[in-house]
Order: structure tokens, then sequence, then C-alpha cells
């Protein structure tokens, strides 16, 4: 053990860490108040058109009501259950399929244009086709989240799989490893930091999938919330849907992440 | 009776606009027990010929045998060591010594026990439950070692395995793979580019010349360093000369 001063020393750098703790996060909340002050304060002095931009105000007591009359769960539940399969979905999915070129190295050479068009092509595009194909209705909604997930989590993830270093490979070569030994021990675990890193992504482009599917087609849910008060001119209720959307992915992220630190705990890179 | 025979072997690569000789007419035996070192310059293919006779290259000509027969034919017990340890860092040490055995499906208690004692051997018996990235450089080399021994392979293949190594964990490791070797009675053939490491641990020393890598010459090391330790056959009287000899070829070749 060190002596009195470096005890003391470790001591006061706690203290500044501590410091520059609450510094930030007294910041953070300074700025969400103020954000929601100025637009309160600007919306009542009409600087703002309170019509097209609501105020914090309205929405919340939109929240209120919505909430007492119980009304906004069953739109709040049909979207995180949408959003969620179809973030499922297509992670797996794309994961599933970038195994599978890995698997076949021909296919993936026959199919490789395909894919970068496909990557290129705006997914949301598809929405009328899907919908048409599905029928209007839950299915065709994960479709959307789906589509636009899966093809950039099979090229990202096929890509790390070819990454993988060529001498994990040896090494399981030299004891006879089949191709699926080789896969299972070096190949997938070692691109687990990559596919977490598709997971992140994959939860915004999940929700853009299905908000986007909600526009065109669903009766229920957030997207459809949006429309719906686009429609009507009622911009508290379209405000109102953003700050859940806001309020859910960035919770759905932070699931993500605390995934992410679970898994890969024990491996920081070589 | 030979152990290991390599025949004619040529290797070429090839890409889209071109192609590269990488060896052309190598033959050599090696005789059970026996530590052999290719040494050359860089290029002349001294890991191409490692990988064909551990099997993981075919050659374009030529053949590899090992006691009598085809290598590719057969499923051998060959130990490889790389120049890094190339642990996997999301197994502990002792699963990572497993490994071969998990792959050839003949993972049980007694291997474990086995894996234990062999770690306990080695010096890092303690290690058995970290992760690689919480070992040192010489540690994790010591760890891959096992990782080629528990397989009880006929024949080791190092490929450079001390060269990312400070000095000093290199002499040491030299020291016990060469006694481990000795008291398991193992065959090895080591790469390396070290003209000393070479000396201080082979019984013969094959000197490749690049671009095609050919065999150059082989010299016999003094029948006094071979019974030596690593360690001790640097220090030996014998030594400074006949690295001044391998050394001239070396020089010679780089002309």
């Amino acid at each position: 053990m060190g002596n009195k001063y470096d005890e003391l020393r470790f001591f006061q750098y706690k203290q500044k860490l501590k410091k520059e703790r609450r510094f930030i996060t007294c910041w953070q909340i300074f700025i969400f108040i103020m954000f929601f002050a100025c637009w309160e304060i600007s919306s009542r002095l009409k600087w703002i058109d309170p019509l097209i931009f609501s105020s914090p105000s309205r929405v919340a007591n939109l929240f209120l009501e919505k909430t007492t009359d119980g009304s906004i769960w069953l739109h709040i539940q049909v979207t995180l259950l949408e959003t969620v399969a179809g973030f499922i979905i297509g992670t797996i999915g794309g994961i599933v399929l970038a195994g599978v070129l890995w698997w076949f190295p021909k296919i993936s050479k026959i199919l490789d244009p395909y894919l970068v068009v496909l990557n290129a092509m705006p997914k949301v595009a598809l929405g009328p086709i899907i919908i048409v194909a599905l029928g209007p209705g839950y299915f065709s909604i994960i479709a959307m989240g789906v589509v636009i997930a899966i093809i950039i989590t099979t090229i990202v993830v096929y890509s790390a799989f070819r990454e993988v270093d060529e001498n994990y490979v040896k090494v399981l070569r030299t004891f006879g490893a089949s191709r699926y030994q080789i896969f299972k021990e070096a190949i997938f675990p070692a691109s687990i930091p990559t596919m977490i890193s598709t997971f992140k992504v994959n939860v915004g482009l999940a929700w853009v999938g299905v908000i986007v599917g909600e526009f065109l087609v669903s009766e229920k849910g957030l997207g459809y919330l949006i429309i719906y008060g686009f429609q009507v001119f009622d911009f508290t209720l379209v405000l109102f849907s953003l700050l859940l959307i806001a309020f859910f992915a960035g919770i759905m992220y932070q699931v993500v992440e605390k995934i992410e630190y679970k898994l890969i705990q024990n491996r920081s890179s070589r | 009776m030979t152990f290991l025979t390599v025949q004619h072997v040529s290797h070429q690569y090839f890409s889209s606009d071109n192609y590269t000789k990488a060896l052309e007419d190598i033959s050599f035996e090696v005789s059970e027990g026996q530590f052999l070192s290719l040494i050359g310059p860089s290029g002349c293919g001294k890991t191409t010929l490692l990988s064909i006779i551990a099997g993981l290259i075919h050659p374009t000509e030529g053949t590899v045998l090992l006691e009598e027969n085809e290598i590719q034919k057969q499923k051998v017990q060959l130990g490889y060591m790389l120049q890094q340890d190339y642990l996997f860092p999301w197994k502990t040490i002792k699963e990572n010594v497993l490994l071969g055995p998990h792959i050839q499906r003949k993972k049980d208690v007694s291997m474990e026990k086995q894996a234990e004692e062999l770690l306990a051997e080695i010096g890092i018996g303690d290690t058995k439950n970290l992760y690689p990235n919480q070992l040192s450089g010489g540690m994790r080399q010591r760890a891959s070692l096992a990782r080629t021994l528990i397989t009880d392979p006929k024949i080791l293949l190092l490929d450079e395995p001390f060269s990312a190594l400070d000095y000093q964990t290199k002499l040491k490791l030299e020291n016990l793979v060469a006694t481990i070797l000795k008291t398991y009675e193992k065959t090895a053939i080591l790469v390396t580019h070290d003209i000393e490491e070479a000396i201080a641990m082979s019984d013969t020393i094959i000197m490749l010349s690049a671009s095609p890598g050919k065999i150059h010459k082989i010299f016999s090391v003094p029948e006094e360093l071979q019974q030596m330790n690593p360690f001790e056959a640097r220090q030996h009287a014998a030594f400074p000369s006949f690295f001044q000899n391998v050394w001239k070829e070396m020089d010679d070749l780089g002309q």
C-alpha cells in the first residue's frame, strides 16, 4: 500500500472524476430543460406557429389524456412489437444469409452484383409491392423492417466472416477440423463484435421500416398516429408520437448496448 | 528408417496476371527424433514448404511421405506452431489447450487432467482459467505450445514461433521446447530466419535460396552442440566458428 500522500492524491483524483461527471450531467439536464422551455415560451409568445409546432404543455396534456383513457398503449404495443420482430428477423436472417454465402463461396461470387444493387436500392420504395403481396397488416409492416435491415446485415457480417484471420483457420485445420467446425470455432465467434455493431444499426433501420410501413397502411401504431395527426392537422399528436418513438428507440438502443457489454467483456482486442 | 521424406516438391502460386514459383525440386529426409531447421532469406518459401509438409497445401509437384505413406491421404497428427500464438481470445487458456481434442471429439476428463498437467509442466499451470489477453507474450506462446503438444503429434512444425518474443523470453522458450522435444522424443522442423536459433536448436540445417526456393546447402550441426540444450550451445566454443560458416553462406546468397 502507498503512503498517506499517495492515498490523498488518489482521493483527489476520484474527486476530480466525480466533479467532471457531475458537470456533464448538469449540462445534459440543462439542455433538456432549455429545449422544452424555449419551445414552450416561443409557442406561447407566438414566435413559432403553435398550430404547427404545438407546445410541450399541449403534448403533456395529450399524454395525460391518452394514458388515462388507455388508448395509447395499444399503439405503442403494436409499434414496439413490429419493430422488435423486424429487428430480430432482419438481424438473424442477415446473419444466416451471411453464413450461407460463407459456406458456398461460389454462390457469393455469383450473387455479388445483385447484393450490391439490392443494397443501393432504397428499400422503402418496395413498400407498395410488399403491401400488395402480403396484404395490409402486421406482416407487411414487419416485412418492411426486415427488408431494410437484412441486406446490409448480410453484407457487413459476410465481410466480417471473410476478414477473420486466416491463421485461426490454419490452427483448426492442423487439428483436422471440418468446415462446420471452422465456422463454429473461429469464424462465428471472431465476428461477434461486428454482429453486435450491426445490431445497433439495425435498431435504427427497423424503426425506419416500421414507421414507413405504418405510414402506408396501418390503422394502429405510432407511425399511424403521425400520419393521422398530419391528415387532420393535429400536430400535437404528431409531436407526441415522435417523442414516444424517440423514447422507445433510445431504450432499444440502450438494451442492445447492454447486451454488447455483456458479450464482449472477455475479449478486449489482441 | 526414414521418418519423413520430402520428394521433388515444387509449388507455384497463381494470380490472374502472373505466377510465382515458390519452391523448386525440394527433396530431403528427416529421421525420427531429429530436429531440422529451415533457414533462408525472406521469400524463399519456408512457410510454404512447412504448410506443404503439414498437408495444408497441395504442392503442384512432388510428394511428402510420413512413415512411407503420403501425408495428404492419411489423418496424421501434426503439431503446427505459428509465429504468433493465435490463441482464441474468447476461450480460456485451458479451453485453448483442449482445442485439438475438442475438434477431434476426444475431449474427456482424462484429457482435461492431461491439459492441466501439461500447463503445469511448462510453467503456466495457474493461468488455466484466464483469458489469453491476460497473459504476457511468452506465456501465451507457452500455452500455444501446450495446445500443439496435447494431441501427441508425431511431428512438430514450428513456424518462427519465437520471433515475436523479446530476447530473454525467446531463450527461455527455446530451452523449454528443446527439452520437451527431447523428453517426448519428438521429431521437429523449425522455420526461422535466425541463424543462431537454428544452430542452437537443431541437428541439421537446410538453407534455402530465394525465388524460386531451392535447397542451397545442408549443414550438419557439430555433434557436441547437438547434445546440449540451446542455451548451453550458444556458450560453447564450437558455436562461433560454425555460426561464421553458416553466416558466410547466407551472406553469399544475399548478393
